[in-house]
């Protein structure tokens, strides 16, 4: 489980972070939002802990850019600021919970476990067998018939079709992507995904040029679309 | 929200006034017009009375009969005086503007001092305590390794020591307010000024310190802890904005005036801010993305103490950069 915790108190963040680690948890900190948009883009997080006054970007800014393009990972402040309109600001902001300083040990701590907790529902991916247009796939045996042939396909490419089928008609972001499929928790600037989807193209679509099946969705991800 | 609404409350104001003065202005035409009717009529009444006793009397000598020369004199006194009574009017009015909008303004400021206030001194209580008591509550729950230990330690004594300065900043500015008492004795400024330097350069050993003073001790009467505080203060600020490697310049002078002119070369001062930054709790830009810490009461202690002692201060920007405070006994 990963943690990204954004503070810039010095002792605070050094001290959250040894707990945390003592509680099994791998924690990546910085003292400064433009970092911590950066990691955030970079890498995957089971859960991010915000302080709100940040230099340069404060955790308000942060907490939304965040929600912009991932709903799902919990986030949480921890700030001095306390008074109900802060809080309600900082839920407004998409944040799953509020704490402020100076806050109980353990009661951070059971907030995190259950928020991770919560939070854990990796996609279930039981399909078998799936058609859609004039292709056949069959996930046990790997076999697909496509509109140009027949095709064996490998562990990956398997997991990645699951993964587009199972949300279908969603944007799965490159993020998500590299860390269900290729297990990273920080991701390589690669053009792997972008291949494998050329590949898809290729095997299912009837003319790859102008995919029906397999969009890309610049700067975000890629979309399973079906009717 | 509150400036939002200031704003609105100001721009209502303004609004109402300028009808005010609108329905004022009307107001006072409409009766110089409806004055200008009653003399013409009244004029016209007693032409046509005197035009019945003299059928050949000639347009001027009417114009010169006793009666009508005093009817115009009354109305042309009666139009000055509603001129009169409009243009004073105004004239309170605005002074009336202007008075309410200075002391709202004052009011505004100062509603957004004390938030500023709320917001740095709570930043600045909570940081320590929290850490504090992370800290007392990890040393519960956990076996840690000695030297881990060691460093939990530190780390809680510096922000042990971080709340006692901002608690004994908070008492001094109270104290200067209300109940300080200047001890005045004679000091050697060049040997105060050598002392302080050496005790802070100890403590940032980062930034350089120069000194020019002359070489004869300088003797001035004056509070030492007063002084002491004042040449701490400003040097720490221009270590503490910084974002070069810190150099600040002690200069003493004898003539023509005392003067001790401490210059940075730090983030220095914008021209706007000049004027606010001696202010209580003042601080330059959002308390939400703050880069330094801080409560805004180090220059308001500064210029406390300088009052105090019967001196002044001026701030100005230091070439190439930075700020220059230039205080006078």
């Amino acid at each position: 489980m990963r943690i990204l915790l954004v503070e810039d108190e010095e002792n605070i963040r050094k001290v959250v972070k040894l707990n945390l680690e003592m509680d099994d948890y791998e924690v990546i900190t910085t003292d400064n939002g433009k970092d911590a948009m950066k990691y955030f883009q970079e890498q995957h997080f089971d859960l991010i802990i915000l302080d709100i006054m940040l230099p340069e970007i404060s955790g308000l800014q942060i907490c939304e850019q965040i929600r912009l393009t991932d709903t799902e990972t919990p986030i949480i402040f921890l700030t001095a600021k306390d008074s109900p309109p802060d809080r309600v600001a900082g839920l407004k902001k998409g944040a799953d919970d509020y704490l402020a300083k100076p806050f109980n040990l353990e009661e951070l701590q059971l907030r995190i476990k259950k928020l991770i907790s919560r939070s854990q529902k990796t996609p279930k991916l039981d399909i078998e067998y799936y058609e859609f247009g004039k292709n056949k796939v069959n996930f046990s045996t790997f076999d697909a018939k496509g509109v140009n042939g027949d095709i064996t396909l490998t562990k990956k490419e398997a997991m990645l079709l699951k993964l587009l089928i199972e949300r279908k008609n969603e944007v799965v972001s490159r993020q998500q992507i590299l860390q269900f499929v290729w297990g990273y928790d920080v991701y390589p600037s690669t053009r792997t995904i972008d291949n494998f989807i050329l590949s898809f193209r290729k095997y299912f679509e009837e003319n790859p040029k102008e995919p029906q099946f397999f969009k890309s969705v610049r700067g975000i991800g890629y979309k399973f679309l079906e009717q | 929200m509150t400036n939002k609404r200031s704003r609105r409350i100001k721009y209502l104001s303004y609004g109402l006034f300028f009808y005010l003065i609108l329905a004022l202005t009307w107001w006072t035409l409409l009766l110089i017009v409806k004055n200008n009717d009653a003399l013409n009529a009244k004029i016209e009444l007693i032409k046509i009375v005197a035009y019945a006793q003299n059928p050949d009397i000639t347009q001027e000598a009417f114009m010169q009969q006793a009666n009508v020369v005093k009817l115009k004199s009354d109305y042309t006194k009666q139009r000055n005086m509603i001129i009169g009574e409009a243009a004073v009017f105004i004239v309170l009015l605005f002074v009336g503007i202007f008075q309410i909008n200075k002391s709202f303004d004052r009011e505004v400021d100062a509603a957004n001092q004390q938030r500023n206030f709320l917001l740095s001194i709570t930043h600045e209580l909570k940081s320590p305590l929290a850490s504090i008591k992370l800290i007392l509550q990890t040393f519960m729950k956990r076996t840690l390794p000695k030297e881990k230990k060691e460093d939990l330690l530190k780390s809680a004594l510096t922000e042990t020591n971080r709340l006692e300065n901002l608690v004994n900043d908070l008492l001094l500015s109270a104290k200067l307010e209300k109940a300080f008492t200047p001890h005045f004795e004679d000091i050697p400024v060049n040997m105060l000024i050598e002392h302080s330097v050496l005790t802070l350069g100890n403590s940032h050993p980062n930034a350089t310190i120069n000194l020019n003073m002359p070489k004869d001790d300088l003797m001035l009467s004056t509070d030492k802890e007063g002084l002491y505080t004042i040449i701490k203060n400003l040097i720490e600020n221009g270590i503490k904005y910084n974002t070069n490697k810190p150099e600040i310049n002690i200069e003493l002078k004898e003539s023509p005036k005392t003067s001790l002119i401490i210059s940075d070369n730090g983030i220095g001062i914008p021209d706007n801010d000049k004027a606010n930054v001696f202010k209580k709790f003042y601080r330059i830009g959002n308390e939400d993305t703050r880069k330094t810490k801080g409560t805004g009461l180090g220059l308001y202690i500064v210029k406390e103490f300088v009052r105090v002692l019967g001196a002044s201060i001026e701030v100005e920007d230091n070439t190439p950069a930075g700020t220059k405070f230039i205080i006078e006994f």
